[in-house]
């Protein structure tokens, strides 16, 4: 049997590595229970650069090169420990990230729907989105390209809000569906709000002003 | 066997004769010239280390000349003026370029402090050491440079061009701008100038205990930093704290042009009793605006905006907090936050 072992443990991977798109053995460490962290990342190919929002083990955490470069990668980190890396690595491999905790906690509570409540402008790709959130965390707004979705008041992780929402009509890479999360940037005048989500293998990193 | 014990005790002397396995190649530059007591101080601190040491700096005291460089003009011998022959270290009519009679691993350059580094990088490193230097080293400057002013330091614009080179780099500044001639500290390990330089060796041996963290360098791609030292008490050197800082705006020395210098507090302070020297005569003053500020004695109609975030580098050292670290990148990139504001306003023209 034993020169069988090799085979097997390939048919395992590739069996692993085809199905949903996601690398299903990627793991993180070193990411806080609870609260918001910035830190250098280890072990990923976006970059070495993370932010962790995370509440009671789950959450998010935001991969880059820099803080002065949008997410180009994320984790999601959901019940059990469980991690889903979006967008899965090129060739489906899984991904062991070790987040340096210890350094740049942000202990700022989530915004509120109230503060957050208000117009924005942004890019979204390559075209202008004018869209305004409600009291209630409704997101509406847009030209030939829109926002629809909602901010989630009940659900944060550290000084994100939980948020799910949509763009049309934005071009390609950029329309979809996104779970992910609402938070107001410190030090990043004149950005008022950022949205981090992911949709499919697609990650959107927005900021409005 | 008695013969065998030199020859075993032979690599053991032989090492602890040579540069330590982790000695640096390290380009020493300032704008203060190169026979500044601080310059000096810290290039022997350093050599002490075990680091390997060169100095390139101006012949002249070439302080608040920024970046400034005389392009395509070859330079010109030494006069008289040049702190250099002030401070009896040269001759007028020396040559533009050469070495310091008492240490040939100080070279000057008369010109301004970023053509000085220049010298260093292109010329004498690659002689010294047959490469680059491991990391730059610019000061430590005869005064503090912090936030805004830092455009007009010579001493922080030789690491911005470092930085630009892909080179580890790091200005320190002593909050103390007493000029000093290191002839007349030289060999007195108490002298304020030596304890700037352990400040100095510090700093470089914990970024090098660190070097395998966080991408394997001295310091990030891209990266320098900017540390100023505050005043401290002669011995407390070694126990300052060091705080990481934000660059900020915040300065005692924001530049702003006064129609009558004398109504300037800094530019009367510095000429006292020959207050009439200035009097009705226009120049460029310096004021604070950072927590320290007393930017209600700016021109009238002058407008300087205040820093008063207790992050910046400038509102630390004017409080003695610590020794102040910042982070800084060779080039004034905007955040990305600034960029997606500028694209949103030029969305209609951009391809």
């Amino acid at each position: 049997m034993k020169r069988y072992a090799p085979l097997f443990l390939v048919t395992l991977l590739a069996a692993c590595s085809s199905g949903g798109g996601d690398a299903p053995a990627s793991s993180v460490s070193g990411t806080p229970s609870n609260g918001a962290q910035a830190g250098v990342l280890s072990g990923d190919p976006a970059g070495n650069y993370g932010e962790a929002y995370v509440s009671n083990g789950q959450g998010y955490l935001l991969v880059s090169t820099s803080d002065n470069e949008p997410t180009a990668a994320l984790y999601k980190l959901g019940p059990g420990n469980s991690v889903q890396r979006v967008p899965p690595t090129a060739n489906g491999a899984a991904v062991s990230a070790s987040f340096a905790s210890g350094a740049n906690p942000d202990t700022s509570p989530a915004p509120t729907l109230a503060a957050l409540a208000g117009s924005y402008s942004a890019v979204a790709g390559q075209q202008p989105l004018d869209f305004s959130i409600a009291a209630n965390g409704a997101l509406s707004g847009g030209g030939s390209c829109t926002i629809s979705g909602q901010l989630n008041g009940n659900v944060s992780y550290g000084s994100a809000l939980s948020a799910s929402f949509t763009l049309q009509g934005c071009g390609a890479g950029v329309d979809g569906s996104y779970t992910g999360l609402a938070l107001q940037p410190a030090n990043a005048d004149p950005a008022r709000l950022r949205l981090v989500g992911a949709s499919g293998s697609q990650v959107l990193d927005l900021l409005a002003y | 066997m008695k013969p065998a014990k030199p020859l075993i005790w032979l690599p053991l002397l032989a090492a602890l004769s040579a540069p330590t396995a982790h000695a640096l190649n390290i380009l020493m530059c300032n704008d203060d010239g190169f026979t500044a007591a601080n310059l000096r101080a810290t290039a022997l601190q350093l050599k002490a280390a075990g680091h390997n040491v060169i100095v390139s700096s101006p012949a002249d005291n070439q302080s608040g000349k920024g970046g400034a460089m005389n392009f395509l003009a070859p330079i010109p011998a030494v006069t008289a003026n040049e702190r250099g022959v002030t401070d009896k270290a040269l001759s007028a009519g020396a040559a533009g370029v050469g070495t310091a009679p008492d240490d040939a691993s100080v070279y000057y350059v008369n010109g301004t402090p970023t053509m000085a580094c220049l010298y260093g990088l292109d010329v004498a490193a690659p002689q010294v050491f047959g490469k680059a230097p491991d990391l730059v080293i610019s000061g430590p400057n005869e005064g503090a440079n912090t936030g805004m002013v830092n455009m007009s330091s010579g001493t922080v614009s030789n690491a911005y061009y470092a930085i630009n080179r892909g080179l580890p780099a790091i200005a320190f500044n002593d909050a103390i701008p007493t000029i000093t001639a290191f002839a007349s500290v030289a060999g007195n390990q108490s002298a304020h100038a030596y304890e700037i330089g352990t400040i100095v060796v510090k700093l470089v041996a914990m970024l090098q205990a660190n070097q395998s963290k966080a991408g394997g360098r001295l310091l990030p791609p891209a990266t320098g930093l900017n540390v100023n030292i505050p005043l401290f008490t002669a011995g407390s050197g070694s126990s300052l704290p060091f705080i990481l800082t934000q660059m900020g705006t915040a300065t005692d020395y924001a530049p702003a042009f006064y129609a009558d210098l004398s109504q300037n507090p800094l530019a009367a302070g510095y000429y006292g009793q020959s207050l009439a020297a200035i009097q009705g005569k226009p120049g460029i003053g310096l004021v604070s605006n950072g927590v320290a500020s007393n930017a209600n004695t700016l021109p009238s109609g002058t407008v300087v905006p205040k820093d008063n975030n207790p992050k910046s580098e400038g509102n630390v050292l004017s409080q003695k907090l610590g020794i102040a670290v910042t982070p800084m990148q060779g080039v004034p990139q905007a955040s990305r936050y600034q960029v997606e504001a500028v694209r949103l306003k030029l969305q209609s023209l951009l391809k």
